[in-house]
């Protein structure tokens, strides 16, 4: 009976999407030390959907790095926090890269 | 028997502590400042089903061992892809980091931050955790 | 006819690679973007035989070269593995991208 609670257990935490944390950065906040209020935050993502590790590039990184910046063309973006993760699936999995930080003009 | 038991107790409540990533920014020392250190700790329980069926089968009956086996290796083709640490079921845990550093420091006038990612293993759970270390800069006779 | 085809296959693995991100990190990025600066430093690694990481030094001093009298900033440091075959060879790479502001020439008439 046990056996069976622990088994059933298993298949409902197993079957879950699962997600893994690998990096998060946060970047100097100098030289223009603004508080939260004195700027605006911004974000940007970019995912890539890999199936069985075939991967032939990483631009999602450099997409996410582009896209962090037009979101606050003119101004400086300050205490970037840059997030690495990966959300697990059925032999597949997807990588995604999250950047946010505060935009001051 | 108790001794066993102890031992069993010690081992499962202590933890490894891993190390996966820690970056240091640059440190501020003007002398216009006093430093005020604050650290943010932002960590989710990891799971490892792997672990989790292995315990299953040393202490499950002889026929529930191929079953428990089966199933964590069915599962893990669905949990698939590049891990540090334990997969999490919790998504985005660390995603409000700069809110709560604007929390601990609202001027904004923050420095030395080393951003650490580690784990805290213990059997079967872990503690994925994100730590941030810092000073808050705040100006000299207020 | 068999063995070509799993040659065709194995020399395909072989070539093909699989890339995959270690770490990524960025720096305050400044307002003026004009002048982008870039560099990559990478090493080939067979069967974990790795017995230092000093290609990485030249990065820096790349990107010094690139900006002389100016600041980097808006640094994105790219630390990635390209895997050439089932891990036997693989190629660890640093990519770093970043934007050059000059610092103005200054007077130098010697007035205080």
């Amino acid at each position: 009976m046990i056996n069976k609670i622990v088994i059933l257990g298993f298949i409902i935490f197993g079957f879950s999407c699962t997600h893994s944390l690998h990096v998060s950065h946060v970047s100097d906040f100098s030289p223009t030390y603004k508080s939260y209020e004195q700027g605006e935050l911004v974000k940007s993502r970019a995912e890539q959907f890999v199936v069985l590790d075939f991967a032939f590039d990483t631009d999602y990184v450099d997409q996410a790095y582009t896209r962090l910046q037009q979101a606050c063309p003119q101004g400086q973006i300050q205490g970037i926090t840059t997030q690495y993760s990966t959300d697990h699936g059925f032999m597949s999995w997807t990588n995604v890269i999250e950047m946010q930080g505060l935009c001051v003009k | 028997m108790k001794i066993t038991l102890k031992i069993m107790t010690i081992v499962f409540l202590s933890s490894c502590a891993q190390l996966h990533h820690v970056q240091i920014g640059e440190i501020d020392n003007n002398p216009k400042f006093v430093q005020k250190p604050f650290d943010i700790k932002l960590s989710e329980v990891g799971v490892d089903i792997q672990e989790a069926g292995r315990i299953t089968k040393a202490l499950a009956g002889k026929d529930s061992n191929n079953e428990a086996k089966k199933i964590a290796d069915i599962i893990a083709l669905f949990q698939m892809g590049p891990r540090t640490g334990n997969p999490v079921y919790t998504k985005g845990y660390a995603k409000n980091l700069i809110q709560v550093i604007y929390e601990k420091c609202p001027s904004g006038r923050v420095t030395g931050l080393a951003s650490i990612r580690e784990t805290r293993k213990y059997p079967v759970v872990s503690g994925e955790i994100v730590k941030l270390t810092g000073y808050c800069l705040l100006p000299k006779g207020g | 006819m068999k063995n070509l085809f799993v040659s065709t296959v194995l020399l395909t693995l072989f070539l093909s690679s699989c890339a995959s991100v270690n770490s990524v990190s960025l720096t305050p990025i400044p307002a003026e973007r004009g002048n982008k600066v870039f560099t990559t430093a990478s090493k080939t690694i067979f069967l974990g035989f790795n017995f230092d990481n000093d290609f990485i030094d030249q990065s820096v001093e790349d990107l010094k070269r690139q900006c002389p009298n100016g600041k980097i900033s808006g640094v994105l440091t790219k630390d990635e593995n390209i895997n050439y075959f089932l891990y036997f060879v693989w190629k660890k790479q640093i990519t770093v991208t970043g934007y050059c502001q000059k610092y103005a020439a200054e007077a130098t008439t010697g007035k205080k």
